[in-house]
């Protein structure tokens, strides 16, 4: 068995925060918990690969080819970086390694974080990463388990089990038919609570990451205003073909002609009663009360132009993504601060 | 006590009518004259659909049993006086469905439309759907155009289904084969002993939002009514009538054989529970304080019960988790085991988040499966239903398709009437 396995400065022993901007070295050796990991497989020769934090943090793309190049010539059995337990930049460095590294080189890779690790949301879906503790006092069971898992994937096997083997899986969820209908399994899981036993969800309550609310706005009166909305409110042609919910694209729209012409406006999201907004489309985009208080000089000023998704069954990401976009051209627009209504 | 006499049909094919040893004989000129006898029904074509035909039926609305009460309405409320359900004997064709197929008006579109999704009776289709497998009399409904009010139509179609269903069950009730199943009011169990069997509630959560989205109990629909209780035996026994065409759908048929509560009541049977009222509440308040009014009330309900645990399920998309989750929340809080039924929206590749509101309090859900994931089907042979070339499945309904999962009609079915399920990769 032959392993390339990536270390940092620290776990390489040559030394703490000082020696973070050193750059890659490889040394044909077993070195901390490459050695450890060796010893669990029975032996096994091994390439240590050092990088600094820093560096590598600062230098991804080039580490990354270097270290694919490496793997092209080494062609190991298996890539293991870290674990990097709940590290900051040596978690990110190596699940994003362990996503890239298999994808270049056809060699498996595998790393290991904490659950809290802000690389595992990231990385998850694109690399195997091995559940371990939060430091590196639980380095020996983290060895433990990415030791059991590295001859299965030299071997080419596919993880059925990704939890029962120890890793955090994609994250995703797939479809399947089972023998027993869900109202059934339902009443049993009950009864087996009422019994007392573990029974377990098939579906953990996912978490959302919470969301701060910004800072109020200083000086209203002094501030350019802008109107978002996720209720689908389009000219009645639907010019730019927005769909009725699952978006990925957004529009923005002259406030001007909603103010002049509402009828020429329609709500197209598939997720509301739209008649009462299809009535008066104010409702939905206050642009009449803003303009009135702009007017009264409790506003300093409305935006021109109106922005425009469809939020029915539209996936998170699509949401982040859109709002990013949103807001970056409103940033460009000098746009101070959003009313955004939702439905 | 209800006495629930279940007939098994083992075939169905037309012909003259009648029902004899299993065998279902349907004479479908008489029952398509049932259809078209409303005015509002400009025409009706009936066909048999057996399970592994090519066969795809287009625009489902509602799948009923056939059934007959003997004594009195079968659908109190639809085909006679809303007196209490769940009382006297009602026959029922076990192994057997009423499949409508129709467009209903979509008004300005929005919201309350019709959703269309479709049943495939072979293959990669049949596999994801819980009604492929079931010998079916599909009725592709066409009413007459000049009639735009979506309630006016949907009324239309779900009479027609009431006299198909209640004519086809009457078939059965003088036959000789039916199994005895006796559904008890809550009255008439014996007291619950300390020590006994754990007493057990079903939250039954479902939606009344207005024309195409609407519950009908006792034929009233049920929008924005505070929880209440109700026998299973009412619920088994006719007393609720589905008119909810969206996305996340409980047709009629699981209202009238309810998979949990069918369940629930085989294991009371078994010794294992004793099945408490079923706690009824509508999942569509729009506004956060009316949820938790709602959910907190449907709470004092289960406490009043004196409930030890109960099955929580829900119909429609979107806002009903919310509901959902207020009630398990309450409660889990109260004491009560909770067991969550849901279907998920995790995208198409399954990789974003599957439910859109949560509460950590709801440690235990069976899935429904994620109905955003892709399914791939074959061409049918025989296609029943309107295709107008403007579906957002496909120009060419008949044709081999590739679709969300909820496009197969009530895959992802929110009362577990379903096999299918997600699970983490």
């Amino acid at each position: 068995m032959k392993i390339v396995h990536y270390l940092n400065q620290f776990f390489a022993g040559i030394g703490g925060e000082e020696k973070a901007d050193v750059g890659l070295e490889a040394r044909a050796e077993a070195i901390g918990p490459a050695r450890l990991l060796a010893q669990k497989l029975g032996g096994a020769s091994v390439v240590t690969v050092i990088c600094g934090d820093n560096y590598a943090a600062e230098h991804l793309d080039a580490v990354t080819d270097e270290l694919a190049r490496l793997v092209a010539a080494e062609q190991p059995d298996a890539v293991v970086l870290g674990p990097a337990f709940n590290a900051g930049r040596y978690g990110l460095v190596c699940a994003a390694l362990a996503a890239e590294l298999p994808a270049r080189t056809g060699v498996p890779a595998i790393t290991g974080l904490y659950e809290e690790n802000a690389a595992l949301e990231l990385y998850r879906s694109r690399a195997l990463i091995a559940r371990t503790g939060k430091s590196a006092a639980n380095m020996a069971a983290a060895m433990e388990t990415i030791a059991r898992l590295v001859p299965r994937l030299a071997a080419g096997e596919c993880i059925e089990d990704p939890a029962a083997a120890g890793l955090y899986g994609s994250g995703g969820r797939r479809n399947q038919v089972v023998e027993r209908p869900a109202a059934d399994r339902a009443v049993d899981m009950l009864l087996g609570l009422l019994a007392g036993e573990e029974v377990g969800t098939e579906l953990a309550v996912p978490e959302f990451e919470p969301i701060a609310p910004p800072a109020p706005v200083p000086n209203l009166g002094r501030a350019k205003v802008a109107l978002v909305t996720e209720g689908g409110l389009v000219p009645h042609d639907n010019p730019d073909g927005l769909t009725t919910g699952w978006s990925e694209r957004w529009a923005s729209y002259p406030v001007e002609e909603l103010v002049g012409h509402p009828e020429r406006f329609q709500a197209i999201h598939g997720g509301y009663d739209t008649e009462h907004v299809n009535r008066s489309p104010f409702r939905l985009v206050p642009a009449d009360v803003v303009r009135e208080m702009v007017a009264e000089g409790r506003i300093g000023e409305l935006h021109d132009r109106y922005y425009v998704t469809a939020g029915m069954a539209t996936p998170v990401r699509n949401a982040r993504a859109m709002g990013a976009q949103i807001a970056d051209e409103l940033k460009r627009q000098g746009v101070d601060a959003v009313i955004l209504t939702a439905t | 006590m209800l006495t629930r006499t279940t007939h098994p049909v083992r075939e169905v094919a037309a012909g003259a009518a009648g029902y004899r040893d299993g065998r279902l004989s349907l004479d479908l000129d008489a029952l398509t004259a049932l259809v078209t006898d409303d005015p509002r029904i400009a025409a009706a074509h009936l066909a048999v659909v057996q399970p592994g035909e090519r066969t795809r039926v287009l625009n489902v609305l509602d799948v009923f049993d056939a059934r007959k009460k003997e004594d009195g309405p079968t659908y109190p409320g639809f085909d006679g006086p809303p007196v209490a359900a769940g009382s006297g004997r009602t026959h029922v064709l076990d192994g057997f469905q009423i499949v409508a197929s129709g467009l209903l008006p979509t008004g300005e579109g929005g919201l309350m439309v019709a959703r269309q999704a479709f049943i495939d009776y072979w293959g990669e289709g049949a596999r994801w759907s819980p009604f492929a497998a079931t010998p079916t009399l599909a009725v592709d409904v066409r009413l007459d155009p000049a009639i735009q009010d979506k309630a006016v139509a949907d009324d239309a179609v779900r009479r027609a289904l009431i006299r198909l269903s209640t004519a086809i069950g009457a078939l059965a009730v003088d036959a000789a084969d039916g199994a005895d199943e006796q559904v008890p009011a809550s009255w008439e169990r014996p007291s619950a002993a300390a020590g006994g069997p754990p007493r057990v509630a079903y939250v039954y959560q479902i939606q009344s939002q207005g024309a195409l989205l609407e519950t009908f109990l006792y034929g009233a629909d049920i929008a924005f009514m505070y929880p209440t209780l109700i026998e299973a035996a009412e619920l088994l026994d006719g007393a609720m009538v589905s008119g909810n065409h969206g996305l996340q759908t409980n047709p009629t048929v699981h209202h009238t054989s309810n998979p949990v509560l069918r369940r629930l009541l085989a294991e009371e049977r078994a010794g294992r529970l004793t099945l408490l009222p079923v706690v009824l509440m509508e999942g569509h308040h729009k506004s956060t304080p009316a949820k938790q009014r709602s959910a907190a009330h449907a709470v004092q309900l289960l406490r009043a019960l004196r409930a030890e645990g109960a099955v929580f399920t829900q119909e429609g998309g979107g806002m009903s988790i919310v509901d959902q989750m207020l009630t398990i929340e309450g409660a889990t809080a109260a004491g009560i085991r909770c067991v969550g039924i849901t279907y998920e929206m995790a995208g198409e590749q399954g990789a974003d988040t599957p439910l859109i509101y949560y509460s950590s309090a709801a440690r235990h859900l069976v899935s429904t499966g994620n109905r955003e994931e892709r399914v791939t089907v074959d061409a049918a042979e025989r296609v029943v239903g309107l295709d107008t070339g403007e579906s957002t499945f496909g120009a060419n309904l008949g044709g081999p398709l590739t679709v969300p999962l909820y496009a197969l009609y009530c895959s992802t079915s929110q009362v577990g009437g379903t096999r299918v399920r997600a699970v983490a990769v």
